[in-house]
């Protein structure tokens, strides 16, 4: 495999202010590469440097080896951007915004005729072709936005955050949209905030926050950076520093966010076990009012990563 | 660019609404004004004024006089005088005409003795310039009775003695007075009839010179509220740029191998399409309504709707670059073609203007637009005659356009 996008030590300054503070990576044909972080993190402004909107304050970006920077007309050719907001003119009908799409693109005649024809079945509006895309639902309106940004058949396809404020059955239809891209051999960069999506789709995933890709790798290796065991999410009446200085004495147990009254630990696999865990602190006088186990998640990663929720 | 210009025109076609407004207007306006101003007598220079006259001093010499001499001439041309009785009021009321001209009881007598006397003009409320005419005229006829009274009051006391006198005046006691009144005219001619009014006709001069004549008020306003439409239609589309910056559909645009020089030069483009289809529709009904009864040089007239279009895309282009936001874009945009149509003929006549607004509206590009099809229209200039008003408006556009597609580009070229 090849890579198709290279970002190398990527950065983007607003006056004062740090949107994207130096990431790195690639991606590879046919891959799925996600990008996960809250909103603000920093993975719109991201892709506008990545598909030629914005002009990076420092570093490179590379589609197929083409510089964005040097060579932005052949970049642009070869992406396909799916944007957070649905832009599409809601007076004309899918197959007017689509044969729009595709002649900004050049292309034209049968050629086109048959590629719109091909979209509205894969985004399922062939029976709402001719409709003016006002009457559409807004689930409808999404599927629409990610055909826009297929037409041309690109190679890499740029989505940012496509299942924003839809129902789960227009979602569940938008993720199937996507393997398909990607089983049809073309590469995807997708941005989300939702973590059940990026388990599910990406085949390798960066976090980011603050504009800085905090991990990258598979889901699988993101999750052993936490440790391998379980989860114990303790609730109750107590101090962060004791609960922090209980941890301490308990074998196989490891802090991973300690707050007054709420405290999350890790239960190591090769340690005594939760029940020994659990009696070692209440041995040095915890009470607890509500106790949780559980496998961690990337979410649980991303609290360790970040200190926060990924949806807060 | 075709594919930039055809969208947008699809989408014009699709949500009609606006278009159907910007069409609407001028003809509500030209209908509107039209028909206050007295509209058209399909071919005389100005429209006849009913007026309705009441004469309430039946025996009165002077009134009379006025009764048989007001219509007579060149009066006749111009205004339609019918004698009523008490029922004028009740005509007024109806809006038969455009005024009523009421000549009180011993109207003479308190001439001829110098007495305050009052002639009363009802107008009707539902016009606006005919009845002030007729206000006008009517009091030029009350200085001349003041003035008259005041310089031949003893002259005008014998005559009443004579008309009065059953017995026919001795020839020379005639003669006497007029020569008498004839020697105090000649004293004060030139004070007392300057000319206070001239009413030029050139009518007969250019239909010698080939004059498509057929004047219409309607049409006349309606090339100008036209004029005025079609810097909106300019408006409308490069304002155009903004609504896609905010819907997301412009950075989707700069998504593509597109320049922001190309989705600034498809919408200027649209504009002047647009513009002159516009500028079309309106004149084809303004001919099947009958508001424009003449031969036009057509080739003449697109070109000039081309240029206008494109100095109004340039114009509005060049604002919209200077601003931020799409609301100070429209409070501009609006303020300017409101401004410029006041000044450049799209509101009122030029000619009906002061003198330095008259000046002021030669720097507006409505004046070289309403300008050249007026003499299109009503003078039956041709292409050649009014060229210097395209060249005009094509550099305006030219200048206006480049400045403004400099600075939409320096703006958008980061548009997240």
């Amino acid at each position: 495999m090849s890579a198709v996008l290279e970002v190398k030590s990527l950065r983007k300054e607003f006056g004062d202010l740090t949107a994207v503070d130096g990431i790195s990576f690639d991606i590879q044909e046919g891959e799925i590469f996600g990008f996960l972080g809250p909103n603000g993190a920093g993975k719109t402004t991201s892709i506008s440097m990545i598909c030629g909107l914005l002009k990076p304050t420092a570093g490179e970006v590379f589609v197929e080896g083409v510089s964005i920077l040097k060579n932005p007309r052949e970049v642009k050719k070869r992406l396909g951007v799916v944007p957070q907001e649905v832009a599409i003119y809601e007076e004309l009908s899918a197959r007017e915004n689509l044969s729009f799409w595709g002649g900004i693109f050049g292309m034209g005649g049968s050629k086109l005729r048959s590629r719109v024809d091909e979209l509205l079945e894969q985004v399922g509006l062939e029976d709402r072709a001719k409709e003016p895309t006002k009457n559409f639902s807004g689930g409808m309106k999404r599927r629409l936005n990610l055909a826009l940004g297929l037409v041309h058949d690109p190679k890499l396809i740029l989505l940012d955050e496509p299942t924003v404020g839809i129902d789960p059955q227009a979602r569940h239809n938008i993720l199937d949209v996507v393997k398909a891209i990607v089983a049809g051999g073309r590469t995807v960069l997708y941005t989300t905030h939702y973590l059940e999506e990026a388990e599910d789709l990406c085949d390798r995933l960066a976090i980011i926050d603050h504009g800085k890709i905090l991990s990258q790798g598979t889901v699988g290796e993101l999750k052993t950076q936490l440790g391998e065991g379980s989860l114990l999410t303790v609730q109750g009446d107590f101090q962060a520093a004791t609960l922090s200085k209980a941890v301490t004495g308990v074998d196989g147990l490891m802090p991973i966010e300690i707050d007054d009254k709420r405290a999350m630990l890790l239960v190591s696999r090769d340690g005594p076990g939760v029940s020994h865990s659990l009696e070692g602190l209440f041995s040095q006088g915890l009470t607890f009012d509500d106790i949780t186990i559980k496998e961690p998640n990337l979410e649980d990663l991303f609290l360790k990563l970040t200190g926060r929720e990924l949806r807060n | 660019m075709w594919v930039l210009i055809r969208k947008d025109l699809l989408r014009r076609w699709r949500s009609p609404l606006s278009t159907i407004v910007m069409i609407i207007f001028p003809l509500f306006m030209s209908l509107a004004i039209g028909s206050i101003s007295g509209g058209s007598d399909g071919g005389s220079e100005f429209p006849r004024i009913k007026v309705l006259l009441q004469n309430n001093d039946k025996d009165g010499f002077l009134s009379n006089a006025i009764m048989g001499s007001a219509g007579q001439g060149e009066g006749q041309e111009y205004l339609e005088l019918v004698e009523v009785g008490d029922e004028g009021t009740e005509l007024m009321n109806e809006g038969k005409a455009s005024a009523m001209i009421v000549l009180p009881e011993n109207f003479t007598t308190k001439v001829f003795n110098r007495e305050p006397v009052e002639i009363l003009v009802v107008r009707n409320p539902a016009e606006g310039i005919k009845p002030e005419i007729v206000v006008q005229g009517a009091d030029v006829v009350a200085t001349y009775l003041d003035q008259g009274a005041r310089l031949l009051g003893e002259e005008l006391g014998i005559i009443q003695v004579m008309m009065e006198s059953e017995s026919i005046p001795a020839s020379a006691k005639v003669g006497a007075v007029a020569a008498g009144i004839t020697t105090k005219i000649n004293g004060v001619e030139k004070y007392l009839f300057p000319p206070l009014v001239e009413i030029g006709s050139v009518k007969e001069d250019d239909e010698e010179e080939g004059s498509s004549g057929g004047f219409s008020v309607f049409g006349y306003i309606l090339i100008m509220t036209t004029v005025m439409a079609m810097m909106f239609v300019a408006t409308r589309s490069m304002g155009d740029i903004f609504e896609e910056q905010n819907n997301g559909m412009l950075k989707r645009q700069l998504s593509t191998p597109m320049g922001i020089g190309m989705i600034v030069g498809a919408k200027t483009v649209f504009g002047v399409v647009f513009g002159v289809i516009v500028l079309m529709i309106l004149g084809i009904i303004g001919f099947v309504l009958g508001w424009i009864s003449q031969p036009v040089d057509l080739l003449a007239a697109v070109l000039l709707g081309i240029s206008f279009s494109l100095a109004a895309c340039g114009f509005l282009a060049l604002i919209l670059s200077l601003v931020k936001t799409e609301k100070q874009a429209g409070i501009m945009g609006w303020l300017v073609i409101m401004g410029m149509s006041a000044i450049g003929g799209s509101m009122m006549p030029i000619h009906n203007m002061p003198a330095p607004l008259q000046a002021a509206a030669r720097y507006t590009i409505n004046f070289w637009a309403v300008d050249g099809y007026t003499r299109l229209v009503y003078s039956g200039e041709g292409l050649s005659d009014i060229m210097g008003n395209i060249v005009r408006l094509l550099i305006i556009g030219a200048v206006t356009i480049t400045v403004a597609q400099a600075l939409l580009v320096r703006r958008f070229r980061e548009v997240s």
